[in-house]
C-alpha cells in the first residue's frame, strides 16, 4: 500500500469519527436538537469524547501533531453551523407535511 | 412559556427591541472614549517596549509580531471591559449596556466584513485560479540542462537573469523566465517561456498571467473599499478593533439566554427571530474562527504604522556596500541542477513538497535577499546580525506547500539556497525548521490564510467564510428589522423610518454587488491571461521594457469592471423592486459563472492538475447554488410587494 493511500484512509477515518463527535456533541447541546432515548447523556459525552481522541489520532499522520487539532476544530465549528439549519430545515417540512 | 427562564426572556427582549437603554449617552460615549484611549495606549505601549527591549532587532519581524497580536487580544478585552465596569452585577444587566454598542458595529462594519469575507473565499483559491484563467501552452520540450550565465548573456535580454522551473506544470517541469521579480501592488511578473529544442532556438512565448487573483486578494485585504491599501490600513485595523469588540459583547449578550436556545432555529414565525436565530448560531460556533480573524487582522493592519519606525534600524541599505559587493561577485560556470537541489530539500525537509525554483541570477542594486523574503513573507525578515541581508544576492528561492506544517501563505514555505555550490542560505520560512517563536507566529498567520492540511482545510476555510458572510448578512438584517419597522413602544405615526431604508439598499447592494463584481471579474479572467508566440526574443523589446505598464492596466481595467458592478448593484437596489433586483444580480451571476466554466472547460484548462479541478469544483456549486436560487425566487407563488423589507 502506498503512503498516498494510506494517508487517504487515516484522512476517511478521521472524518467519519470527528463527523460522529460533532453528531454527539451537537445532540448534547441545548436548543432543539435530537434526542435518541436510548443515548444516555455519560455514555453519549464518553462516546464523543472517544470518538474525537481517535479522529484527532487517525488525523495526526495525515495533518501532523497541531495540524489535525486545528483540522478537527475547523470541521466541527463548520458542521456545528449547519447541523442546526439543515435539521431545522428537516423538521419544519415534516411537521408541514405531516396530517 | 410557563416554565421560561425570566433571564432568557429578558435577553431576547432586549435583541428583539434594541432601542431599550440602560445607560445614558453621555456616559456610554465617555466609556467608549476611554476604551479607544487605553487601546492607542496598549499600542504606543507595545512600540515602546519593542523599542526599549530592542525586540526587533533581536528577534526580528516575529518578536515584534507576536508582542503586536498580544497587544490587540489585550486592547479587545480592555475595549469590551471598558464599556461594562459599573456597578450592575447581574448579567442581563450587563449585557443590556452592550447591546446598542454591538448593533452599531454590526451595522456600521457588517458590509465591509461581509464583503472582505466574501473575497476571501475566493482568494483561497488565488493561485488556482491563475493556473485556471492560463490557456495551456503548446507542447514544449523539456528541459534538459539549465542554461548558464554566458548562454543567457548571449540570447536574452539583460534582465532575465532569472529562472524559473514550475514543477506543478504537467505534463513536463516548464521553464520559464520572469521578466520581473514581482511588481508594485503585488502583480505576477509576465514570463518568458522558450521552446527550447536547442539553446540556439530564439523562439519564445510571451505568458502575461491575468491580474484577477491580485485584484481579488486586494479586495480582501481592503475590505472592498477603492483607496489605496496605505490609507485603509488604519482604518481596517480601528474595524477590527470593533469587531473584536462586538465577538465579545456578543458573547456578553448570548449569556442569559445561551443554553436554552444554542442549538434552535426557528423557520416559522416572524423573520426577525430567524435571524436571530441564524446570528447567534454562526456567531457562537465559528467564535475562535471569528477571533483568530479579528485579531491576525488587526495585527496586519497596525504592523505597517509601528514598523515603519523600525524598519531602518532592521535592513540598512547602503548603496555604497551594494555596488561595491556587486561588481567582486564573480559568478562560476554552473548551477546546480533541480535534482541536486530537491533531493538535498527532502532530506533537510522530507515533508515539503516544492512547486517552484527561482534561480536568480542578476540580483539588482535594490534587490537584497531580505528584500525578497519580505516580498514572499510579509512579516518575515532575517535578524539583523546576519551579514548576507544587507547585500544582493544571487540564490535559489524554492517555494512550494506541506500538509504536515503551517505555512505564512498558502503555497508559501520557502527555502533559499546558493544557486551554485547548494548550500543552505535561510530556512527561516521553512516551517519545519523554525524556533518555537516563529513556528507560534506562523500558526497564527496559518489559521487566518487556512494554509494547513491542504486541500481539506482550503474548503473548510471556504465554509467557514461563506458562514461568516452569512453571520455579518444576518446581524445587518436583525438591526434593520429592529429599526425599520415600527417598535410597539413607539408613537410616532410614520411606519418607516428613512436612514434605515438607505442603509437597507446599502448593505444588500453593496453584498450583491460585490458577488456580481466577482463573478463577472472571474468570468473576464481567462480572456485577461495572454499566451504571445515570439520567432525571436528580439522582437520584445517593447514588451520587455514595459511590463509594469502593461499589468497595471490590466489591473486598472479589472478593477473598473468590478466597481462599475458594484456601483450598478447599489443603484439596482435603490431603484428596482427588490424581487426583480435579486433575480436579475443572481441571474447575472450565475450565467458569468457559467460562461467562465464554459470557456475554461472547452480550453482543456479546467482539469490540468488537482488544484483547478478544486477551483472548477468550487464553480460549479457555486454557479448551480446561483442558479438554485434564481429558480426558488422564480418559484415563489406570490413576489413580495416593493415595500417589503428582509
Amino acid at each position: 500500500m502506498s503512503n498516498i493511500d494510506e494517508q487517504s484512509i487515516f484522512f476517511l477515518i478521521g472524518l467519519v469519527l470527528s463527523s460522529i463527535s460533532t453528531i454527539l456533541l451537537w445532540m448534547h447541546l441545548p436548543g432543539k436538537t435530537p434526542h435518541p432515548r436510548y443515548l444516555h447523556r455519560a455514555r453519549g459525552l464518553s462516546l464523543l469524547a472517544s470518538s474525537a481522541a481517535l479522529a484527532w489520532a487517525a488525523w495526526i499522520p495525515v495533518f501532523g501533531l497541531i495540524g489535525a487539532f486545528f483540522c478537527l476544530g475547523g470541521w466541527t465549528m463548520s458542521l456545528l453551523c449547519l447541523l442546526p439549519i439543515l435539521w431545522a430545515i428537516i423538521t419544519t417540512h415534516y411537521s408541514s407535511t405531516l396530517p | 412559556m410557563p416554565t421560561a427562564h425570566p433571564l432568557g426572556h429578558h435577553h431576547h427582549t432586549l435583541l428583539l427591541y434594541p432601542s431599550v437603554k440602560n445607560t445614558s449617552p453621555s456616559s456610554f460615549w465617555k466609556r467608549l472614549l476611554i476604551g479607544l484611549l487605553s487601546s492607542f495606549f496598549i499600542m504606543e505601549g507595545a512600540y515602546q517596549t519593542d523599542k526599549i527591549l530592542i525586540i526587533s532587532q533581536t528577534y526580528g519581524k516575529t518578536g515584534s509580531s507576536l508582542l503586536l497580536l498580544g497587544s490587540c487580544l489585550l486592547c479587545f478585552f480592555v475595549l469590551t471591559g471598558c464599556i461594562g465596569i459599573g456597578t450592575r452585577h447581574k448579567i442581563y444587566q450587563l449585557a443590556r449596556r452592550y447591546q446598542t454598542l454591538h448593533g452599531w458595529i454590526g451595522i456600521t462594519t457588517g458590509s465591509f466584513l461581509s464583503i472582505s469575507f466574501l473575497a476571501g473565499a475566493v482568494t483561497l483559491f488565488a493561485n488556482p485560479l491563475q493556473e485556471w484563467s492560463t490557456p495551456p501552452l503548446p507542447p514544449i520540450q523539456p528541459l534538459v540542462t539549465l542554461p548558464t550565465n554566458n548562454d543567457t548573456n548571449i540570447f536574452f535580454p539583460s534582465q532575465l537573469h532569472h529562472y524559473r522551473i514550475n514543477l506543478t506544470s504537467s505534463p513536463s517541469t516548464r521553464f520559464s523566465l520572469p521578466i520581473m521579480l514581482r511588481l508594485p501592488l503585488g502583480l505576477p511578473s509576465p514570463q518568458i517561456i522558450p521552446r527550447y529544442s536547442t539553446i540556439n532556438d530564439q523562439s519564445v512565448y510571451y505568458l502575461q498571467p491575468t491580474t484577477v487573483p491580485c485584484f481579488i486578494g486586494g479586495l480582501h485585504r481592503r475590505m472592498g473599499l477603492p483607496l489605496p491599501e496605505p490609507w485603509v490600513m488604519p482604518l481596517i485595523g480601528i474595524i477590527c478593533l470593533f469587531y473584536g469588540l462586538a465577538l465579545l459583547s456578543g458573547i456578553i449578550l448570548l449569556l442569559p439566554g445561551m443554553w436554552r436556545n444554542l442549538m434552535t432555529i426557528h423557520l416559522k414565525g416572524h423573520k426577525r427571530r430567524l435571524w436571530l436565530d441564524v446570528h447567534s448560531l454562526l456567531g457562537l460556533c465559528s467564535l475562535p474562527f471569528h477571533l483568530i480573524i479579528a485579531l491576525t487582522t488587526a495585527m496586519f493592519a497596525f504592523f505597517p504604522l509601528i514598523y515603519t519606525f523600525s524598519d531602518a534600524k532592521i535592513i540598512p541599505h547602503s548603496k555604497h556596500n551594494t555596488a561595491l559587493i556587486q561588481e567582486n561577485i564573480v559568478y562560476p560556470p554552473h548551477l546546480i541542477s533541480p535534482d541536486t537541489a530537491l533531493s538535498y530539500l527532502h532530506k533537510l525537509a522530507p515533508t515539503f513538497q516544492p512547486h517552484t525554483l527561482d534561480y536568480i541570477l542578476n540580483p539588482l542594486p535594490a534587490d537584497t535577499l531580505t528584500r525578497r523574503i519580505t516580498l514572499r513573507a510579509p512579516l518575515y525578515t532575517p535578524n539583523d546580525p546576519l551579514p548576507y541581508t544587507k547585500t544582493p544576492h544571487t540564490s535559489l528561492i524554492i517555494e512550494g506547500t506541506d500538509q504536515h506544517n503551517p505555512m505564512i501563505g498558502r503555497d508559501r514555505n520557502s527555502v533559499t539556497l546558493n544557486p551554485y555550490t547548494g548550500t543552505l542560505i535561510d530556512a527561516q520560512n521553512l516551517s519545519s525548521q523554525q524556533p518555537l517563536s516563529r513556528r507560534l507566529l506562523t500558526w497564527c498567520l496559518a489559521l487566518h490564510f487556512g494554509s494547513f492540511g491542504g486541500e481539506f482545510v482550503r474548503w473548510l476555510y471556504v465554509i467557514l467564510a461563506l458562514c461568516g458572510v452569512a453571520f455579518f448578512h444576518s446581524a445587518n438584517q436583525l438591526w434593520l428589522n429592529a429599526h425599520i419597522y415600527k417598535r410597539p413602544h413607539q408613537k410616532t405615526s410614520s411606519k418607516i423610518a428613512i436612514p434605515p431604508i438607505w442603509l437597507s439598499h446599502l448593505t444588500e447592494g453593496s453584498l450583491m454587488g460585490c458577488l456580481l463584481g466577482l463573478c463577472s471579474i472571474i468570468a473576464l479572467s481567462p480572456f485577461t491571461a495572454r499566451i504571445i508566440f515570439l520567432t525571436d526574443i528580439s522582437h520584445a523589446t517593447h514588451i520587455l521594457n514595459t511590463p509594469q505598464t502593461h499589468m497595471t492596466q490590466a489591473y486598472r481595467h479589472i478593477s473598473l469592471v468590478y466597481y462599475t458592478c458594484f456601483g450598478l448593484s447599489i443603484l439596482g437596489c435603490c431603484l428596482l423592486p427588490r424581487y426583480l433586483y435579486r433575480i436579475i444580480i443572481l441571474t447575472g451571476s450565475a450565467t458569468a459563472l457559467s460562461i467562465a466554466i464554459t470557456v475554461v472547460m472547452l480550453r482543456h484548462a479546467a482539469t490540468q492538475n488537482s488544484a483547478t479541478l478544486s477551483l472548477t469544483s468550487a464553480l460549479i456549486i457555486a454557479t448551480l447554488s446561483l442558479w438554485g436560487g434564481v429558480l426558488y425566487l422564480l418559484l415563489r407563488r406570490s413576489p413580495p410587494s416593493p415595500q417589503s423589507h428582509p
